[in-house]
């Protein structure tokens, strides 16, 4: 069923229903991992649904009851109402379908890439060099099916006047069942990297240089004394 | 549990980036399908989306992008890749209906809003992946910890091998001193 529909829209909606590229030079990672959304997401986002229809079936009862009370007859219009939304919640369940099909995260050594969207196909592709934090957040609702969402952060913020609901600065892991285990692999991948979030490219080749010179210039003068001390004691 | 097969991105053509100078024909009829949906506001909408679309130009250099249009209110940004924090890809239905897409770059400014956004363009991937291979990020080489530190601990080391043998010379020398 649910590929019959995906043979029927891909073509009609261009839909792209191919994984997303894994970024170029990257198919061999240590961390190279693909994420999708879990089942239970599937479950959640199809149960808001059946909330939004349990809610228009109320309407349509309320209004029916009222049509009683009225002298003229309004069965056209409840007719009208009734097919309106009875073919939103059809496209509904169908996208919602479709959404958690097409939602996909992949984590390379470097980079995060996060692809979703039916309606409007967006993607987002962040490096870990300049993340500056990692989040989980869960809601009642997600709790409830045991699931939750993965934030990674970069800098800067404001809101989107063009589109509120794209938040930029943001890559969001949405309905994921093992977020914390993902959480903590992106967070080892941060601390390989050893390089602050908004620093120069090479920020961190200095910092490492410095971190090697240091020690062995402080034994390197300790070895010159002992010497002087030891040419010292042995030549009287 | 979903599939997980991966695809591979093509190679980036540098050459074709950097030849990019317009946006795609195909945004025009874009723009006339914005313009349409404002219905009776269609020839206000229109009329700067027509002049946008005519003098659209983009510039990709060595270090980095430049995007200007405007008649009378002229826009030029221009952003270095190594300023690039996220590389944004967003299809709607009509620019895939076109065959276009739009690539929207960002820096760590205070704006939600794209800096630089690459419009009506069909080699988005293309783009995607060329800036993306110079984006912050990217080009900084990953110092592995493991090798430097392994290196320096083999010199220091010697270091404290030396320091080590000179001690024990000058214990034995005392040694013998208060002996004899």
């Amino acid at each position: 069923m649910v590929e019959f529909l995906k043979q029927l829209a891909a073509p009609l909606l261009h839909l792209d229903l191919n994984a997303p590229h894994v970024p170029a030079g990257h198919e061999n990672d240590r961390y190279l991992r693909v994420v999708r959304a879990s089942p239970r997401f599937l479950s959640m986002r199809y149960m808001l649904v059946a909330f939004y229809a349990i809610g228009f079936l109320l309407i349509i009862a309320a209004e029916m009851i009222g049509s009683l009370f009225v002298p003229f007859t309004l069965w056209w219009l409840t007719l009208l109402i009734a097919m309106f939304f009875g073919l939103k919640i059809l496209a509904m369940i169908i996208v919602t379908r479709f959404d958690y099909d097409m939602r996909w995260y992949i984590i390379t050594d470097t980079s995060l890439r996060v692809r979703y969207g039916v309606w409007a196909l967006r993607e987002i592709t962040v490096s870990f060099g300049n993340v500056q934090n990692v989040r989980i957040a869960q809601g009642p609702v997600e709790r409830l099916f045991d699931i939750s969402t993965l934030i990674v952060e970069t800098a800067g913020g404001g809101s989107n006047e063009k589109n509120p609901h794209v938040k930029s600065h943001q890559a969001i892991l949405r309905g994921i069942e093992n977020a914390k285990e993902i959480r903590d692999m992106i967070i080892s991948i941060l601390h390989q990297q050893k390089r602050a979030g908004l620093g120069d490219p090479d920020d961190d080749i200095e910092h490492h240089a410095k971190a090697a010179a240091l020690p062995i210039r402080e034994l390197d003068a300790i070895a010159a004394e002992t010497q002087k001390l030891r040419q010292l004691f042995t030549s009287k | 549990m979903q599939s997980t097969q991966l695809t591979h991105a093509e190679p980036v053509r540098e050459e074709e980036i950097f030849a990019l100078r317009r946006p795609d024909s195909n945004l025009l009829p874009l723009y006339i399908m914005y313009a349409l949906l404002s219905t009776v506001a269609f020839p206000f909408v229109m009329l700067p989306l027509y002049f946008k679309y005519k003098t659209l130009r983009y510039t990709f250099d060595q270090e980095g992008i430049s995007v200007s249009y405007g008649i009378l209110w002229r826009r030029e940004s221009y952003t270095t890749y190594s300023r690039i924090q996220d590389i944004h890809v967003s299809r709607n239905i009509g620019e895939r209906w076109l065959g276009i897409g739009t690539v929207d770059i960002q820096t760590a400014s205070g704006a939600s809003t794209a800096e630089v956004s690459i419009v009506g363009i069909r080699n988005y991937e293309q783009v995607r992946d060329f800036l993306y291979g110079r984006m912050r990020g990217m080009n900084a080489k990953t110092v592995p910890t493991a090798t430097t530190g392994e290196k320096g601990n083999e010199e220091a080391k010697a270091v404290l091998q030396a320091i080590h043998n000179d001690l024990k010379a000058i214990r034995i020398s005392l040694e013998r001193k208060s002996d004899g």
